[in-house]
């Protein structure tokens, strides 16, 4: 566990030691969960990287005023069921007064009865909308394949002549069987035929067995339900075993990652990606989110810092709309009237309908090595 | 296709294989279930990594320093995590536990030092060169992995059977404390075989990282789960037997993956590990190879 408060310190330790428990009742709390070790890492870290950064700059602002953010941030590795023992630790009275995570769709359906059960507001990042089912206390931050892969298809079965689809998906993570189910069925409907529909797990590298067998069907385009470290070592075992440049890849937000483009160079060019975040676009809040993070963190800006930025901005935006003395229940109902959030996503402004989140989306394609916006 | 698949089984089989190898000579000849093989896998290919990202993509580099660093990752893992158990005879399941231990130090580390990032050997490491050979398309690369795995076989078959140092692993696990009344350094030995066990996993991972582009903190977890079905397929204990089952693994799980399902893979293997161990307790040689085999007494 990781307890970072800004202005906080050796100083403001002891002026709590002085004052005692008057000092306290000005903290905050919000916890992170997120999965910063283990498979899902590449995503975890930035998320919580957004989330600190976010909390950082309001501390500085003095967003909240006096009152102190005490932000916890815990690491689940992943795993369920240490996501499910830190949300028993969150829901204490004495806890935080909203959760941030967990990182995985998985992880996300195994905590949310335990938020919702226990009235405590829960600011997910699941990427389906089961989550929300659970009941009101819960919120999706992230859009979900439903919002984003029909813009994708529908730009695909009109503007290009991509009709033979083949689906390539983690049969690990409920996200993904979401992504498959929802690129099949729009396909489907939007004329395309899907020829072909083969899974991998997280941990798979070997995928030679996987492309001899694809190589066999005439496709057009390949869908990747996968992580980008997966979506980049497909792209280049597939243009290694001879798949022409004809044959494109696409995908959903999990391949509009740097890292696809580092790590698959050449062999990503031309791939179809529908983006809720891409650096570089000239608008005051991008600009001053990827200046700040990349002075803090001295790393490159991906789509899941910017999620977990926009994250941790609603989670305060929500605190402070709850008053001078906030509680859960008062802070549910300030994100159930939140309106909108400046943030680096999509179309610029974040907001919900029930729960669900809505900022617009991108397609984009691969080109030069970059992201580069097509509609 | 049936015969690219077959190619794809026997090149992803003799990974397994090299990677087995290391496993299942150090439980021949230390009773030792090594937990951190794995991570001394992943070390050896972000060794690899680190040399070729230094001095400039080379192949022979790459391998050479791969295994040079998992033979002494492995040697340092002995000193620090086995030998003091074996000093205090203590039980095979304390050196189980031990490695487990040492398993979890060496990932949080490679975990910190990546930061959690998937790697890639550079491009051109390799060279890209394709043949067709009756319709078959055959990568240089896929040709140069089952021989090195057979060359690595047949060392290991004659340094454990026609060499002095081979006569001392057997006599070591055959019995350490007679070992030493013969006057047998059996540190020394235990010492080597660790070395060897730790140059074959990091042989193992840089091939790995240069066949499937992927070089990761978490890359030998799977392996080492493959590593048991091989090393119990095969017989524990028995080096040719890691081979043949090494193969045999990847053939059935290539095969799996085109004709069955990729999802039934896993279980399709499992399956036919189930079925066999049946059959036949000891693995497909563990009676035959008995001769063969080096394990403690």
């Amino acid at each position: 566990m990781k307890i970072i408060s800004g202005r906080m310190g050796a100083a403001a330790l002891g002026v709590s030691l002085a004052f005692g428990a008057a000092a306290h009742a000005a903290d905050i709390g919000i916890m992170s969960i997120q999965a910063m070790s283990g498979p899902y890492a590449f995503a975890g870290v930035s998320y919580a990287n957004g989330i600190k950064l976010a909390v950082e700059q309001a501390e500085a602002d003095h967003y909240l005023g006096d009152t102190n953010i005490k932000l916890q941030m815990e690491d689940n590795a992943g795993d369920k069921n240490q996501a499910i023992n830190l949300a028993n630790q969150a829901v204490r009275p004495d806890g935080p007064i909203i959760v941030l995570g967990p990182t995985t769709t998985v992880d996300t359906l195994a905590v949310a009865p335990v938020f919702n059960d226990n009235k405590t507001p829960l600011l997910s990042l699941a990427t389906s909308s089961l989550s929300l089912e659970t009941g009101p206390w819960i919120f999706n931050t992230e859009q979900n394949a439903g919002d984003l892969l029909p813009v994708l298809t529908h730009y695909l079965l009109t503007k290009t002549d991509l009709r033979k689809i083949a689906i390539i998906y983690d049969r690990s993570s409920d996200g993904y069987l979401e992504q498959r189910d929802t690129i099949a069925k729009t396909v489907k409907e939007g004329g395309g035929e899907i020829v072909a529909s083969e899974a991998v797990t997280g941990t798979d590298t070997n995928f030679l067995p996987l492309v001899t067998k694809m190589m066999g069907v005439d496709i057009d385009a390949i869908y990747l339900a996968v992580t980008p470290e997966q979506g980049a070592n497909l792209m280049i075992q597939f243009r290694q075993a001879g798949l022409p440049d004809k044959v494109h890849f696409m995908g959903g937000i999990t391949l509009a990652s740097p890292s696809i483009m580092e790590m698959a160079g050449q062999a990503a060019e031309g791939t179809y990606v529908i983006a809720d975040y891409i650096a570089g676009v000239d608008r005051p809040v991008n600009k001053a989110f990827e200046e700040a993070f990349q002075k803090k963190f001295n790393a490159p800006v991906d789509q899941f810092a910017a999620v977990g930025y926009t994250m941790g901005k609603a989670a305060l935006k929500a605190i402070k709309d709850a008053g001078a003395e906030p509680t859960r229940e008062k802070v549910r109902d300030a994100l159930l009237n939140i309106g909108s959030v400046p943030s680096p996503l999509g179309n610029g402004s974040w907001t919900h309908k029930d729960r669900h989140p809505h900022y617009g989306a991108i397609v984009t394609m691969i080109k030069d090595g970059k992201l580069s916006a097509i509609e | 296709m049936l015969l690219q698949q077959l190619l794809n089984g026997v090149v992803v089989g003799s990974v397994y294989a090299i990677f087995a190898l290391g496993f299942t000579l150090l439980f021949g000849v230390n009773n030792i279930l090594n937990m951190a093989h794995g991570s001394v896998f992943m070390w050896g290919a972000f060794a690899g990594l680190a040399a070729v990202t230094y001095f400039g993509p080379s192949f022979p580099l790459a391998v050479v320093v791969g295994m040079l660093a998992g033979g002494l990752l492995s040697v340092l893992l002995d000193i620090v995590a086995f030998r003091p158990l074996r000093r205090r005879k203590g039980a095979d399941m304390s050196a189980l536990l031990s490695s487990l231990g040492a398993n979890l130090v060496l990932l949080s580390l490679a975990q910190n030092l990546s930061n959690t990032k998937v790697m890639r050997y550079p491009f051109g490491i390799f060279p890209i060169v394709n043949f067709q050979v009756f319709g078959l398309r055959i990568q240089l690369l896929q040709l140069v992995i089952p021989l090195i795995c057979i060359v690595m076989v047949a060392a290991l078959v004659f340094l454990l059977y026609r060499t002095g140092l081979g006569r001392r692993i057997r006599s070591v696990a055959f019995s350490e404390s007679t070992s030493r009344l013969l006057g047998i350094n059996s540190e020394w030995v235990n010492a080597q075989v660790f070395f060897m066990s730790g140059a074959l996993a990091g042989l193992a991972g840089v091939l790995i990282g240069i066949a499937f582009n992927s070089v990761h903190y978490h890359m030998g977890e799977p392996f080492l789960l493959k590593a048991f079905v091989v090393i119990i397929l095969g017989g524990l204990g028995s080096i040719p037997g890691a081979l043949v089952a090494g193969v045999v693994i990847g053939t059935i799980e290539t095969l799996t993956i085109s004709y069955v399902s990729s999802a039934a893979a896993d279980g399709i293997t499992f399956a036919v590990l189930f079925l066999i161990i049946l059959i036949r307790p000891t693995g497909l040689f563990g009676k035959a190879s008995t001769v063969m085999r080096v394990q403690r007494q």
